[in-house]
């Protein structure tokens, strides 16, 4: 009776069931991609018990030789920059992040529905997908996105003359309930656009598919931009509520999961919060989201080291935080930057706090100033007198900061980046002299046994041209 | 990896032709394929279908410089495109989506230049929004304030030198943070205590050559690190000794060896990262 589906209904099947699993449990926050005899053991474990801070999955390193099946090699893009460093993948405790926080009052779930157990796993806010259903599901997800976006453009453009039936697919989806979704499912914006009659109708199913479609791409190839590109087209012609904004940036989590230095994933944050700021979303919430992203960062750079995009996008916050939020993080990360003595990003980051609040002593009296490193929304978070820096705590600040620095590299001698970290502090003395100079500063012995403040003659970096 | 199938190609085909065996791929398929990528905005996709960026943009047309068909496209109607993507502190982003990093600078101005076409940008303000991206180690990052990577930096020296504006560059202080890069196995890394990688061989070398610092690496122990990251059975180059190959890092190990003098290798340009015999006939109407 059971006949051999045909590659592309497999494909089908399998996308339907993943946008339901999808829909089911809008709150999945980790997703890998496993052997199908691994998929084969998280079913056959009865009343899963997963502690979230135990590994979810393992992610092996690319072999030349005798390479396991069990290699996603699928994807990893050619670009070096995109490997896996061959670190297990662990699930983060949860409620840590704005986006998270929701997770404090749900129980683990499990989905009630049926799917293909030998494609898929979900539970307790994991899935697992089988490495052979991506292809199909790629294949598939792939087509339609591209079908639903040329018509969606169509529609806008109005160029057609007809209703163009969107594939079958899409009409399944619509009109089947094949979809485990209810009424009141997460906010999507449909409700927010008003559209005409017929076309109306058909402009919204488009819209549907296309951030269904988008959705199956991104999560199958994170580094898909045009499946990125079209969400950021359809959120920008709806209001942005907090809500379905933040469910975006779930979505963005779920994905830099398996792929860490995916800098689709993290442009797309970034997107989504400048979204919230452009929005006017109350200050909190974007000061909370701010929050809950550096945190992200840390957890993900705890097991994708020296990752450069994730580092990336922590000192891109920096210039979107208060100047209250930039001293706390910089008090924040010292006990990280002690635990990783040989991770560059860690205290470049702290240079970039730093900087920035060199860069708020340079000019204590604007309240709105418009600088790299600050933006006019800090007006609005309230920045009081308190916060305005002065010369003498900048001293202080950047003293402490060298003198930790000096009993780290007596303590763990030879690292290069501690030793480039002190360069810096030397450095920044040497061209702030302006804000320096009324403090009492380390000093130089010279040759002739006079010494020098360091502010003066700035010494071996007094070549370099550039500015903080 | 379809989505970046345009790098790809550029990768492949750019190794190919330093090679001297770009013969062996059909011109006739490969350039119609390449203008199915252009978006009616004037920007190139990675694959077709795919939404205009500008790292795509530079890849194609360093494509069609290799096979010297720069004519099947309307290089007024690309230059827009980029012109187009540069924001008023000079800096590019990649798409019309906003993110902005070096390397479209990079993309930007190398791209422009191939096409003769730099004067439809503010190129001072292009070369001066990479000058800010400058850190105290005398490298530089993706954006100003960025971690200093030797990818950025190579994207950055590039773009000055093509732009005619190497004097940001504080040669002596970078040339030795590149220089550090070079690790005891005589691999080169991107950054300080990571691993080396093949494709630092590139971007490390390339930014060196073009500061006239190469002689401060040791070319011996960096050539043979190369060589030990090509599997002999597949051919190809993989990032570090004994991992499985790509076309990425076989393309950047090939440039490399080049960069080295390795005999039989066609010389390749550090800037703008294509044979020099393509960069002559561009620029002075050499046949190849």
């Amino acid at each position: 009776m059971a006949e051999e589906e045909d590659s592309w209904q497999h494909g089908v099947r399998l996308v339907l069931h993943l946008d339901s699993i999808l829909e089911g449990d809008p709150y999945i926050d980790e997703i890998g991609f496993v052997h199908p005899s691994q998929l084969e053991s998280l079913h056959s474990i009865g009343n899963f018990a997963l502690e979230h801070k135990k590994p979810f999955f393992m992610k092996t390193r690319r072999k030349a030789e005798g390479q396991g099946e069990a290699d996603d090699t699928g994807q990893y893009a050619e670009d070096c920059s995109q490997r896996n460093e061959g670190h297990e993948v662990e699930a983060e405790p949860p409620g840590i992040n704005p986006d998270q926080s929701y997770l404090n009052n749900v129980q683990g779930k499990f989905i009630d529905f049926s799917y293909d157990k030998s494609a898929f796993w979900c539970a307790h806010h994991k899935l697992a997908i089988a490495v052979s259903a991506l292809a199909p599901i790629y294949e598939v997800a792939r087509k339609e996105f591209l079908a639903n976006r040329k018509a969606h453009a169509q529609c806008l453009t109005g160029t057609r003359n007809s209703v163009m039936s969107p594939s079958s697919l899409s009409f399944q989806l619509l009109e089947g309930g094949l979809c485990n979704r209810s009424a009141n499912s997460r906010a999507n914006g449909n409700g927010n656009v008003q559209f005409q009659g017929q076309n109306g109708a058909v402009h919204a199913l488009l819209q549907k598919n296309l951030m269904l479609y988008s959705r199956v791409l991104v999560i199958v190839n994170c580094d898909f931009a045009s499946a990125w590109n079209a969400r950021k087209r359809v959120l920008s012609r709806m209001e942005a509520t907090e809500e379905f904004l933040l469910a975006e940036l779930r979505l963005a989590r779920m994905v830099l999961a398996y792929g860490p230095k995916s800098e689709e994933s993290w442009a797309y944050r970034r997107w989504i919060i400048d979204r919230m700021i452009s929005a006017g979303l109350p200050w909190n919430t974007v000061g909370s989201v701010l929050e809950g992203d550096s945190m992200l960062v840390e957890a993900i750079a705890g097991r994708s080291r020296m990752n450069y995009r994730a580092w990336r996008h922590r000192y891109w916050l920096v210039s979107r935080m208060s100047l209250q939020q930039v001293a706390s993080e910089l008090q924040n990360t010292k006990r990280l930057a002690q635990l990783h003595v040989a991770d560059n990003c860690c205290f470049h980051y702290r240079r970039c706090l730093l900087l920035g609040i060199l860069q708020a002593g340079l000019m204590p009296n604007e309240k709105n100033v418009n600088s790299p490193t600050l933006v006019a929304s800090r007006a609005q978070a309230g920045l009081s007198a308190a916060l305005i820096v002065n010369p003498q705590l900048l001293t202080t600040l950047w003293k402490d900061e060298l003198s930790w620095n000096r009993d780290l590299i007596k303590q763990f001698f030879g690292f290069e980046a501690l030793w480039l970290h002190r360069r810096f502090l030397i450095w920044g003395f040497g061209h702030n002299s302006k804000i320096f100079k009324s403090a009492s500063l380390p000093v130089v012995l010279n040759n002739n046994g006079s010494t020098t403040p360091l502010s003066e003659g700035g010494g071996i970096f007094s070549k370099s041209s550039s500015h903080c | 990896m379809e989505h970046l199938r345009m790098n790809g190609a550029y990768w492949g085909l750019t190794a190919l032709d330093i090679m001297g065996r770009l013969g062996d791929m059909k011109v006739d398929e490969i350039v119609p394929w390449i203008l199915m990528c252009q978006d009616e905005c004037g920007g190139f996709g990675g694959n077709h279908q795919h939404d205009p960026h500008i790292l795509y943009t530079l890849s194609a047309v360093q494509i069609l410089a290799l096979f010297d068909r720069l004519d099947a496209v309307d290089a007024d109607k690309i230059a827009n495109y980029i012109a187009g993507l540069q924001n008023e502190d000079g800096s590019f982003s990649g798409d019309g989506w906003g993110e902005i990093d070096t390397r479209f600078s990079y993309c930007a101005i190398c791209c422009l230049s191939l096409l003769k076409r730099l004067d439809r940008i503010d190129l001072e303000k292009a070369c001066n929004f990479v000058a800010n991206c400058k850190n105290f180690d005398g490298g530089f990052g993706c954006v100003p304030g960025g971690e200093s990577h030797a990818g950025q930096i190579f994207c950055c020296v590039g773009a000055l030198a093509i732009g005619g504006a190497l004097h940001h560059v504080d040669r002596d202080l970078l040339g030795w943070w590149l220089a550090e890069r070079q690790v005891k196995a005589g691999g080169l890394n991107g950054r300080p205590e990571k691993l080396p990688d093949v494709c630092y061989s590139w971007w490390v070398l390339a930014s060196l050559v073009m500061m006239d610092r190469m002689h401060w690496i040791d070319k011996k122990s960096l050539e043979q690190f190369i060589l030990d990251c090509q599997d002999p059975e597949a051919g190809g180059i993989s990032d570090r000794p004994d991992d499985a190959v790509d076309v990425f890092h076989t393309f950047f190990g090939i440039a490399g060896l080049s960069l080295l003098g390795y005999p039989g290798l066609q010389a390749i340009d550090p800037a703008y990262a294509l044979p020099v015999t393509v960069v002559d006939r561009i620029f002075y109407g050499q046949k190849k």
